[in-house]
């Protein structure tokens, strides 16, 4: 078992398999060997680390992506397609789901910063620019002569 | 054109060259406010360069006209050409606008304009292009400018962090030239040729400016039927997916 300890001090008591799913993690656990030493984790809170240990644990038996593996998807199509239970589970508020995107960068987990990254492009995409501003809490600096300009200068990529 | 359609009766093979002028964006006045971001650019940059990626053109650049300051990251020419390479290579959105190894010919001709968008690129940056011949296959004589380029124009203020970004390993995008004081000198020829590869499509020149040739290629005739046989072709391939996948009560294809 490996105890992660959260940025607000909470202490989880994980497999070995689960917290291995952070390649962050499971290179600290090969650097320091076998060891009751609890793992900080300072940039992570408990709310956060609880989502993310929950998708570890979905996925724990699934093979790690070898670096061929990575290659391999580099050089494959991108799409935005999630799968089922990852749709379900990325269903947060907006906070919690960039919470989740920093933690899976930061404790570097490929498949869940996907997701992540995956979930807020299809929230993006369709949207007119007034509703990509209500999303994000944008302020529209733009006058309506530059809007109009930037209007004109983008007809190109219409969807006709 | 546009009102008849006549646009569909064009041969899809066509790549389209390059305009006789730089396709720079309008640049407005901004200043980067001392106010906290908003939450989506509170994202840290490299994560933010992976969720462009996901997105197609169209929303990518309605994405830019939400403020100034996301207009100010996704207009600087390097970040654009980055993501539109990703795009073209890496996704399917603009999947239709490549040749096919498949068709006789498509290759050789898209590559015969490729240089010459490679040629265009180096012009608009500044540097020289000695006698091109676009039918020839050597890039030695389509010498490619570094992928810096930011053509002629002074970067704005902050951009350099997504400069940098964009020339690191997670990219695997190599950046040469240009200084921090913000102005990217012209390369030399010898700079230029350097910058190329010898052995590889043109497409996949460093130099390549992607999103000029995506935005000439949106509004060109021939590409835009190309789009639309390849949006017809990807219906079938769907239909097709789940015909031999799930199956169907009768049998369309007999």
């Amino acid at each position: 078992m490996v105890n992660l300890v959260t940025s607000d001090n909470e202490s989880f008591t994980v497999e070995k398999a689960v917290a291995s799913r952070s390649v962050l993690i499971k290179n600290m656990l090969e650097d320091v060997g076998e060891s009751d030493q609890p793992i900080p984790l300072p940039n992570v809170t408990a709310s956060v680390l609880k989502k993310v240990l929950e998708y570890c644990d979905h996925h724990k038996n699934e093979p790690m992506p070898t670096s061929e593996d990575l290659a391999a998807e580099d050089t494959r199509k991108r799409t935005t397609d999630i799968g089922e239970w990852d749709q379900k589970f990325i269903q947060v508020d907006q906070e919690m789901l960039f919470e989740i995107i920093l933690a899976a960068n930061y404790l570097d987990i490929k498949p869940l910063l996907d997701v992540g990254c995956k979930t807020v492009a299809n929230m993006i995409k369709g949207k007119t620019p007034e509703e990509i501003r209500k999303l994000f809490n944008i302020v529209n600096d733009f006058t309506p002569e530059e809007e109009a300009q930037i209007k004109k200068e983008n007809e190109w990529a219409e969807d006709r | 054109m546009t009102d008849f359609r006549a646009w569909m009766f064009y041969r899809p093979d066509l790549w389209p060259y390059p305009p006789k002028k730089s396709t720079t964006f309008m640049v407005f006045d901004f200043t980067p406010s001392s106010a906290p971001p908003n939450t989506f650019e509170s994202l840290p940059r490299e994560i933010m360069l992976a969720i462009f990626q996901y997105l197609p053109p169209h929303s990518l650049i309605t994405l830019s006209t939400a403020c100034k300051s996301l207009r100010n990251t996704l207009t600087n020419a390097t970040v654009m050409d980055h993501i539109f390479k990703e795009i073209i290579f890496k996704a399917d959105h603009l999947s239709w606008i490549l040749p096919l190894n498949c068709l006789p010919g498509e290759m050789e001709r898209a590559n015969v304009t490729a240089r010459q968008w490679l040629v265009w690129a180096a012009e608009m940056a500044g540097g020289e292009v000695q006698n091109a011949d676009p039918t020839e296959g050597s890039e030695k004589r389509y010498p490619a400018v570094p992928q810096n380029f930011p053509r002629g124009f002074r970067l704005p203020p902050g951009s350099r962090a997504w400069e940098s970004l964009i020339d690191t390993d997670i990219t695997g995008w190599a950046q040469r030239g240009g200084d921090n004081s913000g102005t990217v000198h012209a390369p030399s020829l010898q700079e230029l040729i350097e910058g190329g590869r010898q052995d590889e499509s043109p497409f996949l020149s460093s130099s390549f400016p992607y999103f000029a040739f995506v935005r000439v290629c949106f509004e060109d005739d021939s590409m835009r039927n190309r789009r639309r046989l390849w949006g017809i072709a990807k219906q079938f391939e769907r239909v097709w997916r789940e015909y031999r996948t799930q199956g169907w009560e009768r049998d369309i294809f007999l």
